[in-house]
């Protein structure tokens, strides 16, 4: 059954294996692969964002009418709002209490997503050269995206919070509870370690804790969709609906600084 | 010609399954069509060249991937290796009995990648989502065989 032709093949073939382990394993030499890939995925990202937009022509139509509502609600909000930060600005001037200082963010658009069912990953097409490094934290405007795991010269990849291997401090914006929020690769993130006496209710908001160093306080999570108890007994977990719409990621900001 | 066009069709699978795919996913679920093409390499070629076009789509997968080795690389390269084995002693011309063929190295692909990640302490989602992934990637991944084959056999 086996000969030994077929051997030295087998052979070359573990050879060869051992030799893109090595390489995989080596960001200096996998990340230049990634570059590469760059260009034919901007063109695909492109082509399949102007064909759902042309095939959900009547859905985009009706969306916008429902936006351009919302979006003049929004602006009265924000006039209110505004309001409020500069009494608020003025208040701290006169406690002379420091400013919070604001981040400095790259915009970068989704070229490609991870290819397997086991991870939530996608490609950017902004990397070392637009000031993206490793560790730093993927945002929207409606909230926390993921984070930057590897970064080339101009592209670079991002877990997203959906992957169970990314851990999140959070807490429960109305009652200061604390939790870790981990992706469970479905439609909801899990919120554990929550106590069982845990102040925490269905719809409430899950913001960044501030105690991952990678996330910056404050940022929006999700919204809590369920409650339950752990296996254990001994705590309790509650699932929640992301912020930001992941399956339709198509352009982040990333925290630099 | 017949490898050069084999590889352009698997750079093609590699892209749209990282872009394209995205919508199509069937309860989170997207067929793997690297994996259809290592198989396809190891019921059309010779073994030093499926063994090739194993390494090369799973390196493909590898380097989108979150984790840092090269686990696809060597399954991929092993699967080509089996399905070059199993042509060689079963006729695999009827797409039908391919297709199972595929359904059935998708599930085993799905079951080793699930021990050695827990082995390894990579986390891959609950019991629910492995359970989800195990049965619906194989069938997925099934039903793009024919006319993956299709393609496959026509321009090589």
């Amino acid at each position: 059954m086996f000969k030994l032709k077929d051997k030295r093949i087998a052979y070359a073939a573990i050879c060869i294996v051992i030799v893109f382990a090595v390489f995989l394993s080596t960001p200096a030499l996998r990340t230049p692969f990634l570059d590469s890939f760059r260009y034919p995925f901007s063109i695909l990202a492109f082509i399949r964002r102007e064909v759902s937009a042309f095939v959900f022509f009547h859905r985009n139509y009706v969306q916008k009418e429902r936006l351009q509502k919302e979006n003049d609600l929004l602006k009265t909000k924000l006039e209110l709002a505004d309001e409020a930060y500069r009494e608020n600005a003025r208040l701290k001037d006169i406690l002379d209490l420091k400013q919070q200082s604001t981040f400095r963010m790259v915009a970068a658009r989704v070229i490609a997503r991870s290819p397997d069912n086991w991870s939530s990953a996608v490609m950017l097409d902004k990397g070392k050269s637009h000031g993206i490094r490793k560790g730093m934290a993927v945002v929207t405007f409606a909230g926390l995206a993921g984070k930057v795991t590897e970064a080339s010269e101009r592209s670079s990849k991002a877990m997203l919070i959906n992957d169970p291997n990314l851990g999140v401090s959070a807490v429960i914006k109305r009652s200061r509870q604390e939790g870790l929020v981990c992706g469970t690769l479905g439609s909801t993130l899990v919120m554990r370690y929550l106590t069982k006496e845990s102040d925490i209710q269905v719809s409430d908001t899950v913001i960044t804790s501030g105690l991952t160093p990678v996330f910056p306080k404050g940022f929006m999570i999700g919204t809590v969709v369920a409650i339950g108890e752990e296996f254990s007994g001994l705590s309790r977990y509650a699932l929640v609906k992301p912020a930001v719409d992941l399956s339709a990621l198509e352009e982040v900001l990333i925290i630099v600084k | 010609m017949k490898k050069i066009c084999f590889f352009l069709i698997m750079l093609l699978f590699f892209m749209l399954q990282a872009t394209l795919f995205q919508p199509f996913r069937v309860f989170g679920v997207k067929p793997d069509l690297l994996l259809l093409s290592a198989v396809s390499a190891g019921l059309l070629f010779d073994l030093k060249w499926a063994l090739f076009f194993g390494i090369i789509a799973g390196f493909l997968k590898d380097i989108l991937g979150v984790q840092d080795f090269a686990f696809n690389v060597a399954f991929f390269s092993l699967w080509s290796y089996v399905s070059h084995l199993v042509s060689r002693k079963v006729h695999l011309d009827n797409e039908l009995f391919a297709a199972i063929f595929v359904c059935v190295v998708a599930f085993a692909h799905i079951g080793i990648s699930r021990i050695v990640f827990t082995f390894l302490g990579i986390t891959t989602g609950s019991t629910g989502v492995f359970a989800r992934t195990l049965l619906l990637e194989p069938l997925y991944t099934a039903l793009f065989l024919p006319p993956a084959y299709r393609v496959f056999a026509r321009l090589t």
